[in-house]
């Protein structure tokens, strides 16, 4: 665990606290350096871990803040400090592409950019490989997700790619901060869920008091739990699969990247379910707080990868091993895991 | 009372009450006629006012072939249409995707159920013949900010004074509060009362009496159609108080039994058409999500419980045919209509992938299965919430129907 980790929380819970702007917001987390979170001291970063990198993106989960921090994070420690000096930062991750890379020119049109019209750099993953394109050049087409966030369309014409080689899919590492951000959410809305209980009155006591209340929560908080146990994981497995590219092992994360996003998904279900049920009428208003959780849970969920999705991913990955095979390969992974970590 | 208006179309579905078939034939008839084809395009987006003007449209032009008002009895002016009638008239709605007309659910249902069983002949005739000729619209000012599942423990205060009672005190969640011209009103007589819903009266409020001030309230889904009124010495007329001062409680009880009946059956018609043409889009939607033998599961799932509670509404109805009582059925309805919608839209939302996460404009008055997936989802917690949460249908199921101790 890294010793400055209370340091880098204690900032980033004063900027997603402060209730700014989403503009100023993330100025201010630029200003703060968060997104260099992975980069090493030396190349001016907090030479985090990535168990630090859930942390932090959790935490902005919990304050339902919909900046694209995770993409900036992880697009930062991908493509180098580069994407600090050149592009400011403000790396961000598109969900699908349409076109042609000709000579290393990109011509066609990036879809699902969250945050795309304000951020300068763009990866994408296009025939087969990972690209980082300069945003200056392309045209914004605005869209916003059901939450009030901004995810856009980005259209390019012979623009410049350059190749940005990564140990996973880019889709897969898509999926990391939804993960995070869902953990945090889940636990931000089931907070909320648990102070409503206990200062609403009904009946002569708190609702909390009523154990079909006290059931409910507790299912919430078990799939939150899960989730954040699960996040975890596959944080740690990307740190491994990063630490090992340059060396000997080869480790592609996307197994634990599966296994979190789908779980992620499945718990977003019940636990929004229990979190308005559990807040009556108030929670339906927009004056409450509980939808800037609820709406995000909902479009996160379906962002890199819906339930559908992972669980096939994760059904192949887990059918090529055979019955014999699997739990050698299940072991196996997570020593390498644990041995990075260490 | 008045005859109805003969309706100088060639299709006037009250001309064949007897024939079932025929009758049939006529309503979906005259709905052709009526229904704009693309009512639904101009209300998406559209503004208030347009929301307004056409929810009065609409029903004005129910009035004019005597299908406004068709459930309510011939001794208050209604059509006295059979069970059976009124079945096959919300099925044919439903069949078209004719509008709702939501902004008038309390004043055809709640309040006429109120009154027809508790108003006074004086009451009955002004307010009946009011929604019937006038289109007046009623709204129902029950839940309080600290009385909601504990509707029991309501404080607005309405004292006696003179020919008037003075009220004060604050509502919420009353739906299209707004566009009211009445107000179905409980509040407190007696504090003294040996049990809290001892002390409770029923009243007719009208919504431009002084002192009265509606505040909507904006909710999850983008939409105004909550509001909050505050009572601030507000005068109500003796004469508009309902049955027995204290006798509110009882009353009310048979206006709630209202939103468990007829209503869901027109809502459970319409979402059978909308799984049609959902099954039918996601056969066509790129990636085939039908094809997903875990989401097939769960979409066969929900078609079965939508088969289900068909049929227990269908028992409810005959039930009301032989003139039985059906308040506890009535109640494993409604908790079962609400889990089926909000799962149902939870899948679609989900099957629907990105595009049902984009923000959209709303689509006014159409009903819960819009299309607007993640929207319809969104509205789904205001059958898993209001009028009884599920928790307090179970409850309510455990405690009058299985005889667990209370």
């Amino acid at each position: 665990m890294s010793t400055e980790r209370q340091m880098v929380l204690d900032t980033a819970e004063r900027i997603f606290a402060g209730g700014a702007t989403p503009e100023t917001m993330w100025q201010q987390v630029i200003e703060a350096g968060l997104p260099a979170l992975l980069l090493p001291e030396a190349d001016g970063g907090f030479g985090g871990d990535w168990g630090d990198a859930f942390s932090l993106i959790r935490l902005a989960g919990y304050h339902a803040v919909g900046l694209p921090l995770g993409e900036a994070i992880i697009g930062v420690a991908l493509f180098g400090s580069e994407a600090i000096s050149a592009f400011d930062s403000r790396v961000v991750f598109a969900e699908s592409a349409s076109g042609t890379l000709d000579g290393g020119n990109f011509t066609g049109i990036l879809h699902g950019v969250a945050s795309g019209r304000t951020a300068r750099l763009v990866l994408a993953s296009i025939a087969g490989q990972t690209v980082g394109l300069d945003i200056s050049g392309a045209i914004v087409t605005p869209g916003e997700t059901l939450a009030g966030d901004p995810c856009d369309s980005l259209e390019f014409r012979a623009a410049p790619a350059s190749l940005c080689p990564v140990p996973t899919s880019l889709f897969a590492l898509g999926a990391l901060p939804r993960i995070a951000q869902i953990a945090g959410a889940m636990d931000g809305a089931l907070a909320l869920a648990i102070g409503h209980a206990n200062e609403r009155q009904q009946f002569g006591k708190p609702i909390g008091k009523l154990q079909a209340v006290q059931q409910n929560l507790a299912v919430m908080a078990e799939a939150a739990a899960a989730v954040n146990c699960a996040g975890q994981a596959a944080f740690q497995a990307a740190g491994q699969a990063l630490v090992s590219t340059g060396g000997a092992v080869k480790f592609d994360p996307e197994f634990e990247i599966a296994a979190a996003k789908l779980r992620a998904n499945i718990a977003v279900d019940a636990g929004t379910a229990i979190a308005h049920q559990v807040h009556g009428g108030i929670g339906f208003t927009q004056d409450y707080a509980l939808h800037r959780f609820t709406r995000r849970l909902y479009v996160w969920r379906a962002e890199f990868g819906n339930e559908r999705f992972w669980a096939e991913r994760l059904g192949v990955l887990t059918a090529v091993q055979g019955g014999d095979k699997l739990w050698a390969y299940l072991t196996a992974r997570s020593d390498l895991v644990a041995m990075g970590a260490a | 009372m008045m005859d109805q208006t003969v309706n100088p179309t060639p299709f006037y579905p009250l001309g064949h009450v007897g024939d079932i078939i025929a009758f049939r034939a006529a309503v979906a008839g005259w709905l052709n006629a009526t229904v704009p084809p693309d009512w639904r395009q101009n209300l998406t987006g559209a503004s208030e006012e347009t929301y307004l003007k056409f929810q009065n449209w609409w029903f004005d032009q129910l009035k004019s072939v005597g299908l406004a008002t068709p459930h309510w009895p011939k001794s208050w002016g209604g059509a006295g249409l059979p069970l059976s009638h009124q079945v096959v008239m919300i099925e044919e709605l439903a069949r078209i995707g004719g509008p709702m007309a939501e902004m008038f659910v309390v004043s055809l249902f709640h309040m006429p159920a109120t009154l027809f069983a508790n108003g006074s002949p004086a009451q009955c005739d002004r307010y009946l013949t009011g929604v019937r000729d006038r289109g007046e619209i009623w709204c129902q000012g029950f839940s309080e900010p600290g009385a909601g599942s504990d509707l029991s423990a309501l404080r607005t205060r309405a004292e006696r004074k003179g020919d008037v009672y003075v009220v004060n005190g604050q509502k919420v969640w009353s739906s299209f509060g707004m566009h009211a011209d009445f107000c179905l009103l409980l509040a407190r007589t007696n504090p003294q009362a040996p049990k809290k819903n001892a002390g409770i009266s029923y009243f007719i409020l009208d919504m431009r009496a002084a002192g009265v001030t509606v505040r909507p309230i904006r909710q999850i889904t983008g939409r105004a159609e909550f509001t909050e009124i505050f009572l601030d010495n507000v005068e109500i007329p003796v004469e508009n108080l309902i049955g027995a001062e204290n006798a509110g409680w009882q009353i009310a009880q048979s206006t709630l039994a209202a939103e468990r009946g007829l209503l869901i059956f027109e809502h459970a018609e319409r979402m059978t058409h909308a799984l049609r043409r959902d099954y039918q889009a996601l056969t066509e939607q790129h990636g085939k999500p039908l094809e997903d033998a875990g989401l097939r599961r769960e979409f066969t799932k929900r078609y079965a419980e939508l088969t289900a509670v068909r049929l227990l509404i269908k028992q409810m109805i005959e039930q009301g045919e032989h003139g039985q009582d059906s308040g506890l059925l009535a109640a494993v309805i409604k908790l079962y209509w609400a889990q089926l919608l909000q799962n149902y839209t939870s899948l679609m939302a989900r099957m629907r992938g990105l595009d049902a996460q984009r923000a959209m404009p709303l689509s006014l008055g159409t009903g819960h299965n819009s299309g607007d997936y993640l929207s319809d989802f969104l509205q789904s917690y205001g059958w898993t919430i209001a009028g009884g949460t599920n928790e307090i249908m179970r409850t309510l199921i455990a405690e009058r129907i299985l005889g667990l101790p209370r």
